[in-house]
């Protein structure tokens, strides 16, 4: 992957990460840096739990090569209206329980936090949310994708995500006839 | 993908923006997690058609297929999802036209983990029914909806299905047309069934069924809530009602 210089930016954000020893700072695959408090990155993403846990995080920047500024920025940007959001005793509930709960609808604001979001800004949003082991974040963005693809045929679904038809004709007939009974009211 | 390289000034694409990421290559298990918050239907006109990466997920993972409710679908006409499904599939319905169909559903070893299995219209027979019910070891609910059957058959299935799966908390067998082969025939064999101690729920059709055997009936099911017996006349279900009224049982006809 193509790493972009941040030169600038750098420099200014890290000044601040060594002033406040409650936030970790995390840098992208261009070399920005962004700071996100450290009990809210360690409760909502297993992988920042995991570093933080085993001391791998870097005060000058912990190297996210995978994930790109816009949607790292994404990233804290939740983490740090999660932590705003959720009252003092949801945080004895480490990220152990994470994976057995159940889905909760997303909240008015993490409705809204990805409905602003481009198609692109939300592929890469989803990416990073995998990459990063967040259940919720990656739940509430999936959420979002489902609801892009809900009514809608394949050549819409096609149109939204640009994607190309790689099936032939016969391909897609076949696939009409193996399944006939769930297009009976198209 | 590539990262966005951001010398764009401030103002970010919205929610309208063209998208230039390849959607196709969403890793699976997010496309996954995407189709688990998808109904059957949406998922099959919809992501399955879109690509043959898509539909490389939705046909490869069974947890999609685990809760089949075909409505009045045809089971022959659905096996495909069957067969996505495999044995982690744990609710079933449909209508189930033959007995080829029933034994495609419950086939292979070990069979289909099915908790539910509720066959409407089911033209099958004893056997096809006996042997599918002796399989599904997990089986929970059983509803079946039998066109007709005779007196005789009728009351053997249900000894059956209550011999093999003590631990069923819903039993409906249910029959269109009861037929009675042999009328006057003196030396009927009396109705038992083992004790059933989850049964909640129990739904049956008269078919000669004598007071004292469903009083039988209900005290070998110390759970039972709800019993429902289509076609019993009156003054049997008054007779019923009387002798079991210290339980806390609903008998309706």
């Amino acid at each position: 992957m193509e790493v972009d210089k941040g030169k600038g930016e750098a420099e200014e954000t890290r000044k601040v990460a060594e002033a406040d020893r409650d936030t970790v700072t995390l840098k992208s695959s261009d070399g920005k840096l962004f700071e996100v408090s450290k009990e809210a990155a360690a409760r909502l993403s297993t992988v920042l739990a995991g570093m933080i846990a085993g001391g791998s995080i870097d005060d000058n920047g912990t190297d996210l090569k995978q994930i790109g500024s816009e949607a790292l920025e994404n990233v804290v940007d939740y983490c740090n209206k999660h932590a705003n959001s959720i009252p003092s005793a949801a945080l004895i509930s480490s990220s152990i329980s994470f994976n057995t709960a159940p889905f909760k609808e997303p909240e008015e604001w993490e409705r809204k936090f990805v409905d602003r979001l481009s198609h692109d800004a939300l592929f890469d949003l989803v990416e990073a949310a995998n990459f990063l082991g967040m259940e919720r974040l990656l739940d509430v963005t999936c959420h979002k994708i489902s609801e892009m693809m809900k009514g809608k045929s394949p050549d819409q679904i096609r149109e939204v995500f640009n994607i190309k038809n790689d099936y032939t004709k016969e391909e897609l007939e076949e696939i009409r006839q193996e399944l006939a009974w769930a297009f009976y009211d198209d | 993908m590539k990262p966005s390289s951001d010398h764009r000034p401030h103002k970010k694409p919205g929610p309208s923006a063209p998208t230039s990421r390849d959607w196709t290559t969403l890793p699976h298990d997010i496309l996954f997690a995407v189709c688990l918050k998808l109904e059957l239907r949406e998922i099959l006109r919809g992501a399955d058609r879109v690509c043959k990466g898509w539909r490389h997920v939705t046909v490869g993972e069974p947890a999609l297929w685990r809760h089949l409710d075909m409505g009045t679908m045809h089971l022959s006409q659905c096996r495909d999802l069957v067969s996505r499904g495999g044995v982690t599939c744990e609710f079933f319905t449909a209508r189930c036209d033959s007995d080829v169909s029933l034994r495609f559903l419950v086939r292979g070893h070990p069979a289909p983990c099915l908790k539910s299995l509720r066959l409407l219209d089911a033209n099958v027979s004893f056997e096809a029914l006996n042997e599918s019910v002796q399989k599904l070891a997990q089986l929970e609910e059983l509803d079946v909806e039998l066109p007709y059957c005779g007196y005789k058959w009728y009351k053997k299935l249900i000894q059956c299905i209550c011999e093999a799966r003590p631990q069923l908390r819903r039993l409906s067998v249910t029959v269109g047309l009861p037929v009675q082969l042999y009328p006057k025939n003196p030396d009927r064999e009396k109705f038992v069934i083992p004790v059933m101690c989850e049964l909640r729920s129990f739904e049956l059709t008269q078919c000669n069924f004598t007071v004292d055997e469903l009083v039988a009936t209900i005290d070998n099911c110390p759970l039972l809530e709800s019993l429902q017996i289509g076609g019993l006349d009156r003054d049997m279900l008054r007779q019923l009602r009387e002798r079991c009224e210290a339980k806390n049982l609903t008998i309706t006809s």
